[in-house]
């Protein structure tokens, strides 16, 4: 038969051994993804981006939707008492940011807002994360939700060049976008002014 | 022509088209392209993998969903014939696709579970639910009793 | 290669025979087959799908099975299908390639089976150390049971009655196939176990079959959630019956019952050890032999095996996803159901402001403030309460605080109101003191009952149920009604309150001002020498208009008139506050105006003062800096006005309308069409439109943007004196004491009220409900079926004026030749709770 080795544990409630068959998925199924993000890091180091981003959708597949096993137990348990849990949460954060990273070598700015905000869920306080939405926003006119993002990093590391560096290019769009508008209303006002008042 | 291998090692075969209804796979075959090698989905089971890809290739042909309006209470409870006969499973099963449309990111079909779900909760007495899901009151004898009163009243109260 | 060649044909050829075979005994219509060699195609493929998906050597093995069934065919036709209702099921499309000879399919799989244990065995973990008790000593007796298979088979024969061996298998083998799947039956069997002494056999006997459903590769189905069934309650009776009826004498032990015996024991250790197809099949086998009442029992202990509470076992998103598409009603039930219920429907706050926005509540970011400090409160409090009174499980303890201080009792009631989300209303309180043992009860429930709290606190529940009580209390007439005299009999000509004050203006020249919760007067302002006529409040200041020709600004707070504006010529019939609005990116008009209509058919505009900060204007001075433009153009008294932004539309006994802007003063459009004078106006600027009512009895509707009459609504009988706009309804109050719903998108009137007994005097509605008053009294009816839901105050002689927001209703009645100020208060007692805070 070639099917997967179920393991199996004698004499504990059938629940049990439920769970601690899949336990021991959760932790093969972490094993596997953390050594698809690994690979995925050495490709994207060697840029191969392409490969890259093939290891690292795998490892996606193997983390994620393990949030159910836990609750099947009957219970909405602590987070951090399941080391397991929380550590597959971390490195689909990580592989959720590196994928942001590849697809904005890729410019393809809708997807990298979703992988980071999905990085941020996992961890909300990963900078690069924050770093990169902020890049995406910019491009993709979200000119307001950049600046909030790139105060924020700001605040939190004055001297970062590349922070610095966004904020400059949001200046510059900042005022292409005002004198957008500013030639708007002019139209609009002067349209109203030459309508009669009676 | 995409090939699937759920998590106990069976392959299924289908369109691009159709399994690019799972946002999941589309991010993945957008980045890297496709490739001979079946995609794994380890947290998805054959059966019902059969069962998504089933649904996936009744809807097609669906646009892709744009935000649902939530306000509408009509489409709140409006559940498709088709789709309303592939939701008559036992309640594992229901429980199996609502986990697996969310594992794939297929926003449509979870709405549908959760929808069906919904309708399973719609109208019925707590004790009748309980019925329903096979689930244990927990509540304390004296709140039970207190729950009661209060239930009876503030239901008292919501019903016009 | 010839060799095999002939064996495939030999095995096409035996199953081809079969499938004759079988036809003919099932004389079921089994696809008509086609030329051989389509066949042999058809079943080899679908022998290699099968060598893909289960087990290819049992497959082949039973393939290569020679013996016909035809002695198990025969037995299936001559059952009836009233008692065995599957005996004619056509075996699913799946499973057609399937079928085994019993005997030989068991020593094959007999062989796997050893197959099996040995690799198994290599597979176990070590026992746990965190399992219980019962369990580690499950797992000895299940071990020795293991090695001592044959014991337990002797065993075997105490319980079955070699008649019925057929049945006993198949009992025994489906509920070893529900125990692999529900988890729970072994449990609940074994719990079984330990009451009764007479199954000690059935407890070795069920502990071998857990050993085998341990055994068992578990299917990729993730377990239910284990927790005790009460639904299967039944099926255990009919097994221990079962077994309990066997003899329990070893005289029935035979031969033939040994080796059937031994079968038994192969057919279940084996049975764990065939892939999943093929146990599926061979339990759709022993299904087509089951009688009804053995269908009934699988079917019972499948169906609650198979159920799942979703709401526990779903990650937290997707079941706050399932609980987004319930309305309140479902919600409150779903809260009762258990505790991880509770606390699903309660911990998110989208849900339920969703809910508040539906269902048509607004609130305020006060309120929201308001809401949450209280829950800390209530919290700090009971978490006080709860050090004070020790252990809180010591019920007694509680019991006598509860008898010696009745106001800490009630408080504590209090504290448990809200920790349930749960209205406790002052009729239930008396409720709940009444019923003797009750509160003793509740409090001690929910002192032990924290978990009933919401892990991330949101006031949105609660305020759900806020507004909700208080929309209840108005269907249901639940309100306190104070009642104060004021203005002697004099009309009450205009009246605007708030959660503070009623201010009320009447033809004697006053102004009073009075205290909305206590109807206490706090000031006249009677500096008018003519009657009041009109008269609105924003903030601390108040502006009045007079028979006396004159507008005056007062400060309530003093009760001091600061500025009188003169030129008017005749008496000031209606006035307005306009306050800026952001309309199309810029304040309009751009600071605050008052506008005057009057019966000199003229409007005026002057800027509003404020009474604390600006100078007093009271010298009669020709030159008043406030004052900015007048509107002339109409040729009668102006009735009535309605202003918003840069737009003011008048309406005048001229028959006409026009509108203006306010910060030009100039004329925008002249709107006729009306064929008497027009009493009423109402402004819908984000549609673009006006309203008038007119004596004429229709309702006119016009546009803003060329003044051009959009629509006519006929009906009434007589002059329309009023009107009313919300965003969906326009209502209008008649001379003929009627009053009519008009939809703004269609214009079609939705109901008439009728059932008044004069003309409507006055009338106001907020889109859910109207409130009307003539000279019977006051009405309350619903908008959306337009019915009449009861009368607010009756025995009057006349309605002056109403006002109501989502609380209160204030109105001005006459009645014995007084006039009255009657306040009906529909908030929830405690609502605002100052008294809880205080303590």
């Amino acid at each position: 038969m070639r099917s997967l080795v179920w393991p199996v544990c004698r004499g504990a409630p059938a629940a049990y051994c439920a769970y601690n068959k899949q336990l021991m998925d959760l932790q093969a199924k972490l094993d596997k993804g953390t050594e698809l993000k690994n690979t995925g890091n050495k490709a994207f180091t060697s840029n191969d981006v392409k490969g890259a981003l093939t290891n690292y959708h795998q490892a996606i597949f193997y983390l994620k939707g393990t949030e159910n096993i836990q609750q099947a137990m009957g219970g909405v348990s602590n987070e951090q008492e399941d080391p397991v849990k929380s550590q597959m949460k971390q490195v689909l954060g990580t592989c959720y940011s590196n994928m942001a990273a590849c697809l904005l070598k890729e410019e393809k700015w809708p997807r990298v807002i979703d992988y980071c905000k999905k990085a941020l869920e996992a961890d909300p306080k990963n900078k690069k994360a924050h770093f990169r939405i902020a890049q995406a926003y910019i491009r993709t006119g979200k000119l307001d939700l950049a600046r909030e993002e790139l105060q924020d990093l700001l605040r939190s590391d004055p001297d970062d060049a590349g922070v610095k560096r966004e904020l400059t290019l949001l200046k510059e769009k900042d005022k292409i976008e005002t004198s957008k508008e500013k030639k708007i209303y002019k139209n609009m006002f002067e349209r109203m002014a030459k309508q009669p008042d009676n | 022509m995409v090939q699937l291998l759920s998590s106990d090692n069976e392959t299924f075969t289908v369109d691009k088209q159709v399994a690019e209804r799972s946002i999941l796979i589309k991010n993945m075959l957008e980045d890297v392209g496709e490739s001979d090698a079946p995609i794994p989905l380890p947290n998805v089971t054959a059966k019902i993998l059969k069962k998504v890809i089933d649904w996936c290739e009744h809807h097609r042909g669906d646009p892709v969903s744009q935000q649902e309006e939530i306000n509408d209470r009509k489409r709140l409870t409006e559940i498709d014939e088709w789709d309303q006969k592939f939701m008559e499973v036992d309640q594992e099963t229901l429980f199996e696709i609502i986990l697996a449309a969310n594992y794939l990111d297929i926003k449509p079909l979870l709405d549908i579970g959760c929808k069906t779900v919904a309708n399973m909760i719609k109208g019925k007495s707590p004790e009748e639910i309980r019925r329903t899901f096979n689930i244990v009151n927990d509540f304390t004898p004296e709140v039970r009793q207190f729950g009661i009163i209060s239930h009876c009243y503030f239901l008292a109260m919501l019903s016009t | 290669m010839a060799e095999q060649e002939s064996f495939t044909d030999k095995r096409n050829a035996r199953f081809f025979a079969k499938r004759k075979h079988l036809q003919q005994q099932l004389s079921s219509p089994l696809p008509s087959p086609s030329p051989t060699g389509n066949i042999s195609t058809k079943v080899l493929g679908a022998f290699k799908s099968y060598s893909n998906i289960g087990s290819s050597s049992s497959l082949n093995s039973s393939s290569r099975s020679s013996s016909s069934n035809s002695s198990t065919q025969d037995h299936l036709k001559s059952l009836d299908v009233s008692q065995y209702p599957l005996a004619e099921t056509l075996t699913p499309p799946a499973m057609k390639a399937l079928c085994f000879d019993n005997d030989i399919a068991w020593d094959q799989s007999a062989m796997m089976e050893s197959l099996h244990k040995t690799s198994l065995i290599g597979l176990l973990p070590a026992p746990d150390d965190d399992m219980k008790d019962e369990n580690l000593s499950h797992c000895s007796r299940k071990r020795r049971a293991s090695s001592l298979s044959l014991q337990a088979e002797a065993l075997f024969p105490t319980d079955l009655e070699p008649l019925d061996i057929n049945k006993r298998v198949r009992t025994k083998a489906d509920v070893a196939n529900d125990t692999e799947r529900s988890n729970r039956t072994p449990h609940s069997l074994s719990e079984y176990d330990s009451d009764e002494e007479p199954a000690q056999e059935l407890s070795i006997a069920t502990t071998s079959m857990d050993q085998d459903s341990c055994d068992s590769p578990n299917s990729a189905f993730p377990s239910p959630s284990p927790s005790p069934i009460v639904a299967t309650a039944e099926p255990h009776q009919s097994l221990t019956s079962y077994f309990d009826s066997a003899p329990l004498g070893r005289d029935l032990h035979t031969q033939n019952t040994l080796r059937s015996n031994r079968n038994l024991s192969n057919i279940l250790s084996t049975f764990d050890t065939l892939p999943q197809t093929t146990q599926s099949y061979l339990l759709f086998q022993l299904l087509r032999r089951s009688s009804t009442s053995t269908l009934q029992f699988v079917n019972a202990l499948i169906i609650p095996a198979l159920k799942r509470d979703f709401l526990a076992s779903l990650p937290f998103e997707l079941s706050l996803h399932i609980l987004r598409y319930l309305d309140v009603v479902s919600l409150c039930r779903a809260a009762q159901v258990s505790k991880k219920w509770r606390m699903v429907v309660d911990a998110d706050a989208t849900i339920w402001r969703r809910n508040l926005e539906k269902d048509g509540f607004s609130f305020t970011l006060e309120e929201v403030k308001r809401v949450m400090a209280r829950q800390a409160m209530i919290r700090a409090q009971r978490k006080q309460k709860m050090i004070v009174l020790g252990d809180h499980r010591d019920n007694a303890s509680i019991a006598t605080m509860d008898v010696d201080n009745p106001e800490e009792s009630r408080l504590l009631r209090k504290a448990i109101a809200e920790c349930d989300h749960i209205c406790v209303n002052t009729s239930d309180d008396a409720a709940l003191a009444s019923q003797g043992a009750g509160p003793t009860n509740t409090i001690s429930g929910s002192s032990s009952s924290s978990p009933l709290e919401p892990s991330t606190p949101h006031p949105y529940k609660e305020i759900y149920r806020q507004h909700y009580t208080i929309r209840q209390n108005w269907k249901r007439g639940r309100a306190t009604h104070m009642s104060f005299q004021g203005h002697s009999d004099n009309v009450v000509t205009c009246l605007q309150y708030d959660d503070d004050k009623i201010i009320s203006g009447s033809d004697d020249h006053c102004i009073n001002v009075y205290d909305t919760n206590t109807g206490k007067l706090r000031k006249t302002m009677s500096d008018h020498e003519g009657g009041v006529w009109a008269l609105q409040y924003v903030g601390n200041t108040l502006v009045s208009g007079s028979t006396d020709r004159t507008v005056r600004v007062w400060d309530i707070e003093r009760g001091v008139c600061t500025h009188v504006f003169s030129g008017h010529t005749s008496t000031v019939r209606c006035l307005q506050i306009v306050m800026p609005e952001m309309i199309d990116g810029r304040l309009q008009p751009a600071y605050p105006v008052i506008v005057t209509g009057s019966r000199d058919s003229t409007l005026k505009v002057w800027k509003l003062p404020d009474p604390v900060r600006d100078e007093p204007f009271l010298a009669h001075n020709p030159v008043n800096p406030w004052f900015m433009h007048t509107l002339t153009g109409h040729t009668q008294s102006v009735r009535a006005i309605a202003a918003r932004g840069n737009l003011l539309v008048s309406g005048s006994y001229d028959n006409t309308m026009r509108l203006w802007n306010i910060e030009t003063g100039r004329l925008i459009h002249l709107m006729e069409g009306h064929q008497q004078r027009v009493y009423s106006v109402v402004l819908d600027i984000d549609n673009r439109r006006c309203m008038s009512g007119s004596m004429d009895s229709t309702v006119r509707i016009w546009s803003l943007d060329d003044g051009s009459c959009l629509n006519v609504l006929e009906g009434h009988s007589i002059l329309v004196g009023l009107l009313h706009l919300t965003p969906k309804h326009l209502v209008s109050a008649a001379a003929d004491s009627t009053l009519r719903i008009w939809s703004t998108e269609t214009g079609v009137c939705e109901h008439v009220l009728s059932g008044h007994q004069g003309a409507i005097t006055c009338f106001q509605h907020d889109g859910h409900k109207v409130v009307s008053g003539s000279e019977g009294g006051l009405k309350l009816w619903d908008i959306k079926s337009g019915m009449l839901v009861r009368d607010l105050i009756t025995n009057v002689t006349g309605v002056w004026r109403v006002a109501f927001d989502e609380r209160r209703c204030v109105a001005a009645v006459h009645r014995d030749r007084v006039t009255w100020f009657e306040v009906l208060d529909y908030g929830v007692k405690g609502f605002e709770d100052n008294e809880i805070v205080a303590a």
